[in-house]
């Protein structure tokens, strides 16, 4: 048996804290498997969007639902192990070893005094060696580089096993060739993935599909070459671009002027 | 993803996804290579935890040799092998005097230094975990301070109400009234956070120290100042055996329960966003342990005074020596701080002898140089930023 | 002394005197006991006089010797590098000296003691051993109630104190005998003072900032009043507390009582007499403010020490000696 990859639904999210809204009536449906990039300049609302996915901001209307499940109407440890969250970084005043973090991701999968099982070290050990760890295992998570750390991030979001991976800005601490090799390794999963990404190209060339989001509101969803329009960019990203086709990678490439 | 090193084979990668989805049971999820321990210092858990057992041992043993009476070796030995043993073992050709003095003083004052110790080391623990500040200790709850004021209210108006246990019953009191007021100042809008936590117990700790003084100084007994000073330096000079099942029950409901929360406990430290992620309601647990580990603290100042340090010090090396996964780290830091508090007692009594010093002033003279370390050495490796 | 040293030591018609007067005596005797102690909150029944006593204070010291009850006592303690009283020296000496400082719970064990007497409010605490943990350990225990009588603590509180004493070791006749010969004294002094007016005193008990005083409450404040002494700060209703250099200026002492005891923050201190007492003197001498009050002027000093200044029978010591300070001429000198 194996965990297949789930459904998301956002219907009609809306999220403020106080007066500000942060999110406006965004509605979306992703199919399992599919990968979606969440672009917009920023203060767009992608962080606040993705914690209404990951359960925690709670949407102040609207619901979001995993597997037809309303997350809010589960408790917490059944979205951990339905959505794993990889986030842009950990605190890490204690000394935590990798293998520790990675192992975190087994708890909501855990009752009370549930000891580890050989099915937990088996994950845990395949994440280490997925994604290169495996030298790196003992070594505390705050002597780690940016691109380890987020590694290690990714390997406990996946031990989660989870049916939605979300990623916000993934990339923000790599260099250009560890980029792509996270999306690239990202797509490879087979997971459903919902990322927020900066780089525009990046999105296009990793993702099945695009929202951008502008001041909390969704001003389009669709393939790359749908939502990356001149227009578009002209309006939300005020700048003047030119779009091409990458001829390796056969997708849409944003050339700003 | 490695500098040098390209991506496994993709049928490696297969295989290790195939697992990575598999569920539990299924013939993918059997390990292929053993896992190396969760340490940093580079002892293997199962020996740590032997050593910390013997070095507790050692302590304990040396803490009934020792005292202001001289007490020969052998006949300590010769007493402690009797009493273990029930009836006269080794022939005790020793004077009674000597069986009282180990038995009814000492044995029961190295219990309670270990039962403080380690209560006081677990409790540390989980509150750097609550507060996500390996720099914190029992004190910032403030609910030390208020045991120590409880004790003081009874102490400046003489009241005598529960007879020997009230000093004890009103100073636990105080450090309950504490854990409420801190408790619901640091709530406010109905979530913990750990700043606001450390704030409140920070203003609750001075308001009651600058009570404390207030009623020191307007009393008309001037032995008060004395006796307050036993609360805030701590000792063990008043154990008895009738004075243990308490602390000693609160630890065994409080060591397990932390243990129970040690998964939940490991969450806290990634940071309530990750924690929460990961599927902690962050907010009710920390609650939940703010509430447990005051409760111990109220019980642990009640008997014996305000001991600082053990529960700021003892994780940080305790850490250091098994990891931070609490399921490992919290029976190492409960042996370590009995261990600690034992031989903190054993330096007191003993240094400047027939004088007996308050343990609080022992364990602030190896613990205060050794924040102070610990600081620095914390700034250095954070590139200079505090 | 026991029956039978007696006999031999008086021989035959001294010692059927004896029996004449134990057999009148015994009647009184064997109704003493038991006697029931309610002593700062702790009530305790003797059935019999202890007889391996234990003080932990010089005055409590000082008061059992001074009832004659050494043969009862199994040691003495926190005594310092002070000296007894001369007048029980002799009886001290057999006594053996369980420590310099207040005797801890393992050597009270050591001495098999069955009562502990605390002279001073500090004996008992949970620093060191409560009444409560002496009294699991088969120790009976009494505090000198200064420690929980919070008001003025003078003569007829110190009266009180040894008649409860006495009573607990069945000698109730001698602790009349002992009232009875220190009223007398203090009686005596009274006589001599009767129209002489009080000279204003300051009872000076250390620091250097702000001194500390021996206020109204104090057993001190009480001596030096029947010393024919007013104590400059006995308007206040306290034992100890600071006041400040102005005030002993404004109030002109006449006499300087200097108090200390035989420790330092709670170490032993080799030469009390001048580490303590004399360097308080200079102290005070050297103080600005008050260089031109009486007692600094003329050089007036009476020291006095914790054996005599807390509450216990040589305060009557004191009381005298510091009367032929105050007024000599009332006593020919």
């Amino acid at each position: 048996m194996s965990i297949a990859p789930g459904s998301l639904q956002l219907e009609n999210v809306s999220f403020a804290i106080g007066e500000r809204t942060l999110v406006r009536d965004v509605s979306l449906t992703v199919a399992p498997g599919e990968m979606i990039g969440l672009i917009g300049p920023n203060g767009a609302g992608k962080s606040s969007l993705l914690r209404t996915i990951y359960r925690t901001n709670r949407p102040s209307s609207g619901r979001v639902t995993v597997n037809g499940e309303n997350i809010w109407q589960r408790p917490a440890s059944w979205v951990a192990r339905h959505v794993g969250a990889v986030l842009q970084d950990m605190p890490a005043e204690f000394p935590l070893t990798v293998r520790d973090v990675i192992a975190m991701g087994r708890s909501a999968h855990k009752r009370l005094l549930e000891a580890d099982s050989t099915h937990d070290r088996a994950l845990i050990a395949a994440a280490i060696d997925l994604l290169q760890l495996r030298p790196l295992e003992t070594r505390t998570f705050r002597t780690l580089s940016g691109g380890e750390r987020q590694r290690t991030l990714v390997a406990r979001a996946l031990v989660q096993q989870p049916a939605v991976l979300v990623l916000d800005e993934p990339t923000n601490h790599l260099d250009i060739h560890h980029q792509l090799q996270l999306l690239r390794f990202v797509r490879s999963l087979g997971i459903t993935v919902v990322a927020a990404l900066h780089d525009l190209n990046l999105a296009a060339m990793f993702c099945d599909r695009i929202m951008m989001l502008h001041q909390g509101e969704m001003i389009a969803t669709g393939t790359p070459e749908a939502v990356l329009t001149e227009e578009n960019l002209a309006d939300i990203f005020r700048i003047e671009a030119t779009l091409v086709r990458n001829p390796r990678t056969n997708t849409i490439w944003v050339m700003p002027a | 993803m490695n500098e040098s090193r390209p991506l496994p084979a993709p049928t490696d990668q297969q295989r290790l996804l195939v697992v990575l989805r598999s569920t539990p049971g299924s013939p993918a999820s059997v390990p292929r290579a053993p896992f190396a321990g969760s340490r940093v210092a580079g002892l293997p858990y199962g020996l740590a935890m032997v050593l910390l057992a013997g070095i507790l041992l050692i302590l304990g043993v040396a803490g009934l040799m020792l005292g202001s009476v001289h007490v020969p070796a052998p006949v300590a030995v010769g007493v402690l092998i009797n009493w273990l043993l029930g009836g006269e073992v080794i022939p005790a050709t020793w004077r009674a005097v000597y069986d009282t003095i180990i038995i009814e003083t000492r044995i029961p004052r190295v219990i309670l230094a270990g039962v403080v110790g380690a209560t006081l080391g677990a409790s540390g623990m989980t509150i750097q975990a609550i507060v996500r500040n390996p720099l914190a200790g029992p004190s910032i709850l403030g609910v030390s301070n208020g045991a120590a004021t409880g004790a003081v209210i009874v102490m400046r108006w003489g009241l005598i109400g529960l007879g020997a246990f009230t000093l004890y019953t009103s100073a636990f009191a105080g450090a309950l009234v504490t854990l409420v007021i801190v408790f619901w100042v640091a709530r406010a809008g109905g979530r913990m956070t750990p700043t606001r936590l450390v704030l409140a117990g920070i203003a609750m700790s001075s308001v009651l120290s600058a009570l404390t003084s207030l009623l020191v100084l307007t009393s008309p007994d001037p032995q008060l100042a004395a006796r307050v000073l036993f609360w805030t330096l701590g000792g063990f000079g008043s154990a008895q055996w009738k004075l243990l099942p308490l602390p000693t029950i609160a630890l065994v409901i409080g060591l397990g329960l932390m243990l129970v929360q040690a998964r939940r406990l490991n969450l806290l430290m990634a940071g309530d966003e990750s924690a929460t992620a990961l599927g902690l309601d962050v907010n009710r647990f920390r609650q939940a342990m703010f509430v447990l580990t005051a409760a111990l603290i109220g019980v642990v100042v009640a008997v014996s005074g305000v001991i600082g340090f053990v529960g700021l010090i003892v994780p940080h090396i305790v850490r250091f020596l098994v990891g931070a996964d609490h399921r490992r780290a919290l029976p190492a830091v409960a042996l370590m701080g009995a261990s600690f508090t034992i031989g903190a007692d054993l330096f007191a009594r003993t240094v400047i002898a027939p004088i007996e010093l308050p343990v609080g002033i022992i364990t602030a003279l190896v613990g205060g140089p050794f924040f102070i370390w610990l600081l620095r050495r914390d700034a250095r490796s954070n590139g200079g930023t505090p | 002394m026991t029956f039978a040293n007696l006999i031999r030591r008086s021989g035959m018609l001294a010692g059927a005197a004896a029996i004449a007067t134990l057999a009148l005596a015994a009647p009184s005797f064997a109704q003493t006991f038991p006697v029931t102690d309610e002593n700062c909150g702790v009530t305790t029944t003797y059935e019999a006089a202890p007889t391996r006593a234990v003080t932990l204070s010089n005055n409590a010291t000082e008061l059992m010797l001074a009832l004659g009850l050494e043969g009862s006592m199994a040691g003495t303690s926190y005594m310092a590098n002070l000296k007894i009283s001369p007048a029980y020296a002799d009886a001290y000496a057999k006594v053996p000296i369980l420590s310099p400082l207040v005797a801890t719970t393992e050597e009270l064990i050591a001495a098999e003691a069955d009562f502990v007497y605390a002279g001073y409010p500090d004996g008992f605490s949970e620093s060191r051993h409560t009444r409560d943990q002496l009294q699991d350990l088969g120790m009976k225990t009494r505090l000198n109630v200064e420690g929980c009588n919070l008001g003025a603590f003078g003569f007829p509180q110190l009266f009180d104190e040894i008649h409860s004493v006495a009573a607990i070791f069945g000698v109730s006749d001698r602790g009349d005998k002992l009232v009875d010969a220190l009223s007398g004294r203090l009686k005596s002094v009274a006589d001599k003072l009767a129209d002489k007016p009080a000279i204003p005193v300051f009872i000076y008990n250390g620091g250097d900032s702000a001194p500390n005083a021996a206020l109204g409450n104090t057993m001190l404040s009480q001596a030096v009043a029947a010393a024919g002494g007013n104590n400059i700060f006995g308007d206040v209703a306290n034992r100890f507390g600071e006041v400040s250099w102005e005030q002993v200026a404004e109030r002109a002492p006449e006499y300087i009582v200097v108090f200390y005891s035989g420790t330092a923050s709670g170490q032993v201190v080799a030469d009390p007499d001048k580490e303590l007492g004399q360097a308080r003197i200079d102290t005070l001498k050297s103080i600005p403010a008050i260089a031109n009050v009486p007692a600094i002027v003329n050089n007036r000093f009476f020291l006095i020490n914790s054996v005599q200044g807390q509450p216990g029978p040589s305060t009557v010591d004191a009381v005298e000696d510091m009367a032929k300070a105050f007024h000599p001429e009332a006593f020919g000198q």
